[in-house]
């Protein structure tokens, strides 16, 4: 009960909670598994011009950088000093992130870094009024989400203009350079058999895949509007859910560092579960949600 | 109406302050993590890359064997590029640059893996549209020796 007055006095809610416990656990997933990495950062990118990163990939700098994670995950968890955790959290991200765009891998992390920084203005910004940021701590994290589409579309739009989803076909050449990374990683046979399959069935079907691309660009474009209302946004999530899995399924492209964070924080399954565990077997412990007055 | 304006104002600050901030310093700085417009797919070239590793008797190297991807590679040939200040794609790139590249990509691939192969030889496959039907080029990259 000590625990949940005290978790209730810092302003908590359910769907904060089920938001950051996902978030936190794979973000600290993809940083271990990046410091296992052994990057050396050999072809500097924006931070690690002005730093040099390799030292925080290596020796104490590993180190520091597995501790200071670990601290700052558990002060997340628990709430504690936000406003200085949130930004710790987006330093660590800047900086492994970076070392890891730095060594030739592009993993396109940079919403989830941003997601952090999204957070602690919530906290500096909102976080003498406790019903404001109850509010934007959520709202602020759709937001930087969302932008990544949007941005996305425009760049869609800025390089290959409206006429993007007619050149579409050529999008076979994408997947078959997929399934071959694929194929020269594990020399797995089936994966060359599943790229003749999809290349095939694309040709075959150009005026669904036109559609198709239209549809998402859409989706992207108006992305935004998802910001405008909490519950909108969850069915928006839903949505560029559903246009991921058919991205995925048609040319097994799957940008994992997009689709986890947009699921967590549109559509946030696990406050979804708790909602559904309430109506069922009993009361609320917690506040459910929020709504700013 | 003044009150009106502010109020809509505070709204739209709320709202989209925070994306409109990201695309205000995307526009500032360009690409450096975490901000970024996002160019993957935002266009459909006549034209996709993949590279593969062989050992001496022209037998495939799995990437596995060095810890890697091959999507982790495909990115490095555009770092690659981008650092030696070499235009890539659309095969347009003559054999001494994409030896240049393909040196660079080896050093980068073992500095940060271990090469259990003592020969291995980089090569660039490619896809491209021709007469509507897609068309394979093969081309050695460089080869690299472990002493």
């Amino acid at each position: 009960m000590k625990i949940i007055k005290e978790l209730k006095r810092k302003g908590l809610d359910i769907e904060w909670v089920c938001l950051k416990i996902p978030l936190i656990y794979y973000w600290l997933g993809i940083f271990r598994f990046c410091l296992s990495q052994n990057y050396k950062a050999p072809i500097p990118l924006g931070i690690c011009k002005i730093i040099n990163c390799s030292v925080f990939l290596e020796g104490y700098g590993l180190k520091f950088m597995m501790v200071a994670s670990a601290i700052l995950c558990i002060m997340y968890l628990f709430d504690i000093k936000m406003k200085w955790t949130t930004l710790g959290l987006f330093c660590l991200s800047i900086i492994l992130f970076t070392s890891e765009e730095s060594s030739g891998v592009l993993n396109r992390n940079g919403i989830l870094s941003f997601l952090f920084l999204s957070q602690a203005f919530a906290y500096w910004f909102n976080g003498s009024n406790l019903n404001k940021l109850k509010y934007s701590r959520i709202q602020y994290s759709i937001q930087a989400i969302i932008v990544g589409y949007f941005l996305s579309a425009c760049s869609k739009l800025l390089d290959s203009g409206l006429c993007w989803a007619n050149d579409g076909f050529r999008i076979t050449l994408q997947v078959l350079k997929s399934f071959h990374y694929n194929y020269y990683t594990t020399l797995n046979g089936s994966e060359l058999l599943k790229a003749d399959e999809i290349v095939h069935f694309l040709s075959e079907y150009q005026n669904v895949l036109i559609g198709l691309l239209i549809f998402s660009l859409m989706l992207e474009f108006f992305a935004l509007t998802a910001a405008i209302n909490r519950g909108y946004a969850r069915v928006y999530g839903i949505a560029l859910l559903f246009m991921h899995i058919g991205i995925y399924f048609f040319m097994d492209i799957i940008i994992i560092s997009f689709v986890v964070p947009m699921v967590f924080v549109l559509i946030n399954p696990l406050f979804l579960a708790v909602l559904l565990y309430n109506k069922i077997f009993r009361k609320p412990i917690l506040p459910l949600t929020f709504k700013p007055r | 109406m003044l009150d009106k304006s502010r109020k809509f104002f505070k709204w739209g600050l709320s709202t989209f302050g925070v994306a409109l901030f990201y695309i205000l310093v995307v526009l500032l700085v360009g690409e450096i993590h975490p901000f970024s417009r996002f160019p993957m797919y935002s266009s459909f070239p006549n034209w996709s890359y993949s590279f593969y590793l062989t050992d001496e008797t022209d037998k495939i190297v799995p990437f596995s064997k060095l810890k890697t991807f091959g999507s982790s590679v495909g990115h490095l040939y555009g770092s690659v590029a981008n650092e030696l200040n070499i235009p890539y794609g659309n095969f347009s790139e003559s054999k001494e640059e994409l030896k240049q590249i393909g040196d660079r990509m080896i050093y980068v691939l073992i500095d940060s893996n271990e090469l259990e192969a003592n020969y291995i030889k980089l090569n660039l496959k490619g896809f491209y549209y021709q007469n509507d039907s897609i068309q394979e080029l093969s081309v050695l990259m460089t080869s690299y020796e472990n002493y």
